[in-house]
């Protein structure tokens, strides 16, 4: 698929910090959630963000959406900057990018039956007269998979794979021109998950939205994205097709995160990461990564790689072994926090 | 733990300040002391020197600030029934109230929690079921209606126990009983629910498959957890001792400080008044202050100070 | 003669069956992987092996330990059994630990339960197996409380508990799910090490087959309430005979090759209270012709140590249905 020539949606340096309290006798902390992520997502085209829990994969969702206002740097949807939350125009352009969330049964409301929960935006955002609402939810319903009869049922007097279906269509209903996936698989049943894989992937070449799918699972991200971030603690690492990513990890966590990756007949010895994922408020200095890394060297400990193209074959990566700055050395793990 | 304690006695002592205001207010403006006291057909001149001798006459802020002037002087002002100090009247009477109110709550204690463990233990069974019902008998009846239901029975009927009055040890189970009742029943329906919630816990389900006996798990795992919730219900019982009885007492004619609140407040009692509300809201304070500390002894989420690491 | 032999086991609530009739055997010191999806029972399976399920469940079939039989047996049989000899393992270890006991204390009480171990000697113990287990700086966290420690960090903890009792097989529930992928990888290769270090055996329960294909050597697939399909984890994976287990296979989203559409298994998992007549899976199957909602399919031997409850799994003429276990 071809990019159109101005990004759906663009992000430059976004950053985002939250004050927490430590405890009850609380000395605030900052904690920078997402450290200057720059992205860009076309029309007709998946990326996949991945990560694992404190990367700021969730937040930076937030911030591509406008729900969350960003302290640094900036958000454009086709072209235009990104309207303050709560505004008028940021409103008006709810109907045109959509979130789907991760659990169906809280994201729809219990006491509503599904088919007036798909109508809603509709009725929000002034489209069309009753009769054309109507037609155009039952449309959706069809597309995804749903049949007439479910409009009128509850969200509990359906199946997981269904609810999952009903969010999505009401996502769809005022045919947004992007589409957030946040974990939108993790809480459904294996057959389940392949089901609504199968209808993204479908529903995207049908209507040439664009997607941002997050998720901490490679092998989901593989099957519906067209390209991939790896996310570490607030950071983009790496970026690359999936087949890239997977078969070529380039940054030493996305080597880790794909021989992680349980799957049938694997005989090569997996990398295990040592220690536990970091915590955002306690950042390491340099690389955020180098506490925990097989190939850390000194300049790791203080230097921040950037996000750029390797000189070898153009992979964007933000490693400075990696970009054969430096040799790899073996700080990393004698550093154990 | 200091900053804790330390932000706990400001907000203690804000409350107190307030509810104080509070009374004064309010008592000062629904109806003139002066003329409660005197009668109605008194002669004004009468009226006008009462109201000089107890600084009635002077604007309200005035006689706030000289008010609190008195009570950081330890002066809680006389009362104006007989002239003694409000606060040895009150003093006078707390024991009178403690020896209901302290049997009660070992009864509520006694007879609710073991009764709330029980039946939470026994879920669903017929011992549950009674002890539900009685439970949300006990709770939902005002308790002079129990009060009066008691005496109706006790006294009037079997003639067993006597009805008013403070002679002998004999007066003081009726009314025992009745606080006794209520309060039990709310701990025992609360004492249920925390248990209750305790036993669906995983961590009960790992304890069991350690290899743990039944009674092992309740009570080395599962009580500990459900005295959490429960302290704090216990704790505004405590500090419903010293004057959490004035219905009870009313009714029984027991002459404690509830009833002197009732009688001070119809004749506009002022000093008492202040006294009795200032002593509720110290001893409320000061068990909110308990609950807080058990708190932080029984949960040791309040007892570090690091954030959890994240998965 | 195997170490644990389920034979038949059945499991209602009230009117509604949970499980329907599972034969499951497991050698010492064997992996044997549970895989199914939600509502399956394979949770279920070994919290009534073990008893620990409420008293309104109704139990029935055998579980035979070593010979001794587990179902209906009293409080003093099972009780040195559950974490002795069969410890338990489950989905989330931050609430699988009691938020009021230090984790060092929560240890000591398996030993002092099972090994008789008190004082000193407990917390040297302790100690040694918070170090077994990876939790680095093991003497001084003994003081920790659960809310201190992480995911990955609690699972070790809860590891370390269940090894306490120096047990002869672990039952892990879904251990790895509620933890992150390289968090994952970790315990998954701290139980090979332990396997390997002290011979014990694991059952590992999971809805993801990826997951149970490294670390088991014999599968059993669940659904419904059944065991669909029992083999070792290379027969499983390269010649599945029952057509959930390749609905399974094919969901999962290749690594390598063209992205193609996923096997979909239409329709979702019948309710307990309304199992269908014949086979369970029958109205979700593709292959499912008349007699599979009349006939109730018995394990059958497609292969050595293979079996299948598929009437279709075998040609017409070899169909001597055998006893579900070898």
């Amino acid at each position: 698929m071809t990019a159109s020539p101005t990004p759906l949606l663009s992000a430059q340096d976004l950053a985002r910090t939250y004050g927490v309290r430590r405890g009850i006798v609380g000395r605030a902390t900052n904690v920078r959630a997402v450290d200057g992520v720059t992205l860009t997502i076309s029309r007709g085209e998946t990326l996949g963000l991945v990560g694992e829990s404190g990367c700021g994969k969730s937040t930076t969702a937030r911030l591509l959406l406008g729900m969350d206002r960003a302290d640094e740097g900036q958000v454009r949807f086709d072209g235009a900057p990104m309207p303050r939350s709560g505004t008028p125009g940021w409103a008006a352009l709810r109907k045109r990018m959509q979130l789907v969330f991760q659990d169906p049964m809280s994201a729809l409301d219990r006491r509503l039956p599904i088919g007036l929960q798909i109508r809603e935006p509709l009725e929000i955002h002034h489209m069309g007269t009753r009769a054309e609402q109507n037609a155009r939810v039952a449309a959706v319903m069809a597309e995804v998979g749903l049949q007439p009869h479910h409009a009128d049922r509850h969200p509990h007097a359906l199946s997981g794979g269904q609810r999952q279906r009903a969010v999505i269509a009401r996502a769809l209903v005022t045919q947004p021109d992007l589409l957030v996936c946040d974990e939108p698989i993790s809480a459904l049943d294996v057959s389940i998950q392949a089901q609504v894989m199968n209808l993204l992937v479908e529903l995207q070449e049908r209507l040439g939205m664009g997607m941002l799918f997050v998720s901490h699972d490679l092998r989901a991200v593989r099957q519906i994205s067209h390209r991939v971030a790896v996310m570490y603690l607030g950071r983009i690492v790496e970026e690359g097709t999936p087949d890239d990513i997977l078969h070529a990890p380039a940054h030493p966590y996305s080597q880790a995160l794909v021989s992680a990756i349980p799957h049938p007949g694997k005989i090569a010895r997996r990398i295990v990461l040592q220690g536990d994922p970091p915590n955002p408020a306690d950042r390491p200095a340099g690389c955020a990564f180098h506490p925990r890394c097989p190939m850390a060297s000194m300049p790791c400990r203080t230097q921040t790689p950037q996000l750029k193209p390797r000189p070898s074959d153009g992979r964007r990566v933000a490693c400075h072994v990696a970009q054969g700055e430096i040799s790899p050395g073996h700080v990393g793990q004698l550093e154990l926090s | 733990m200091l900053h804790y304690l330390g932000t706990r006695l400001l907000r203690a002592t804000v409350s107190v300040v307030m509810v104080v205001t509070f009374v004064f207010i309010v008592l000062r403006m629904s109806g003139d002391p002066a003329i409660v006291i005197m009668g109605a057909d008194a002669p004004p001149e009468a009226v006008d020197a009462f109201r000089t001798a107890w600084g009635l006459d002077q604007p309200i802020w005035v006689q706030y600030i000289s008010f609190f002037k008195a009570i950081l002087g330890g002066d809680l002002g006389q009362s104006m029934r007989d002239g003694r100090d409000a606060v040895a009247v009150v003093l006078e009477r707390v024991p009178s109230t403690l020896a209901l109110t302290v049997p009660a709550f070992m009864l509520n204690v006694g007879i609710g929690i073991p009764a709330g463990v029980y039946a939470a233990l026994h879920r669903n069974t017929a011992v549950d079921r009674i002890v539900m019902v009685m439970a949300v008998t006990g709770f939902a009846m005002p308790s002079f209606i129990l009060a009066m239901l008691l005496v109706l029975v006790f006294s009037v009927n079997l003639g067993w126990l006597p009805s008013a009055g403070q002679d002998s040890w004999f007066n003081a189970i009726l009314p025992i009983a009745t606080m006794g009742f209520g309060g039990a029943a709310l701990l025992a329906r609360f004492t249920r629910s925390a248990m209750l919630e305790v036993l669906g816990q995983s961590y009960i389900r790992t304890a069991s498959a350690k290899g743990l006996s039944w009674s092992a798990v309740v009570w080395r795992h599962a009580l500990q957890n459900a005295a959490i919730p429960t302290v704090t219900i216990i704790g505004f019982m405590l500090g419903g001792l010293v004057a959490g009885a004035v219905v009870v007492e009313s009714v029984f004619s027991w002459p404690g400080v509830g009833r002197l609140l009732v009688v001070s407040v119809s004749n506009r009692d002022l000093a008492v008044v202040q006294t009795i509300v200032l002593m509720i809201a110290l001893t409320m304070v000061t068990a909110n202050l308990v609950v807080d500390i058990l708190y932080g002894l029984l949960d040791p989420k309040m007892q570090s100070q690091t954030r959890p690491a994240r998965a | 003669m195997a170490f644990v032999q389920i034979r038949d086991m059945s499991v209602a609530f009230g009117s509604a069956p949970a499980l329907r009739g599972i034969s499951l055997s497991v050698e010492r010191g064997e992996a044997l992987g549970l895989v199914g999806e939600s509502g399956c029972g394979k949770s279920i399976t070994w919290l009534a092996a073990l008893g620990l399920l409420p008293r309104s469940a109704k139990v029935g079939g055998s579980v035979l330990l070593d010979g001794v039989e587990l179902i209906g047996a009293s409080p003093s049989v099972l009780e040195p059994v559950r974490g002795g000899r069969i410890a338990m393992i489950f989905q989330d270890p931050a609430s699988s630990l009691n938020p009021v006991h230090r984790i060092g204390h929560q240890v000591a009480e398996a030993l002092a339960l099972h090994r008789g171990l008190t004082g000193a000697q407990a917390r040297a113990e302790v100690v040694r197996l918070f170090d077994q287990v990876g939790i680095p700086d093991a003497r001084n966290r003994l003081n920790a409380f659960p809310h201190e420690l992480s995911g990955g960090q609690s699972q070790r903890v809860m590891i370390a508990m269940a090894l306490a009792g120096e047990p002869e097989l672990l039952v892990a529930d879904e251990p790895t799910t509620a933890l992150d992928v390289t968090i994952q990888a970790q315990i998954l290769d701290l139980l090979g090490t332990i396997r390997r270090d002290t011979g014990m055996g694991l059952v590992l329960i999971s809805h993801d087959l990826g997951v149970v294909a490294e670390t088991c050597s014999r599968i059993a697939v669940m659904y419904a309430g059944r065991i669909v399909e029992q083999a070792n984890s290379a027969a499983i994976f390269a010649n599945p005979k029952h057509p959930y287990t390749r609905g399974l296979l094919g969901a999962m989203p290749p690594i390598s090759g063209p992205r193609r559409k996923l096997v979909s298994i239409p329709g979702s998992v019948p309710e307990a209270s309304r199992m269908p007549r014949g086979c369970a899976f029958a109205p979700r199957c593709s292959e499912a012709i008349a007699e599979c909602s009349s006939v109730d399919p018995r394990a059958v031997s497609v292969e050595i140590g293979h079996l299948a409850s598929c009437i279709r799994a075998l040609p017409a003429k070899a169909h001597t249905p055998e006893r579900a276990f070898a």
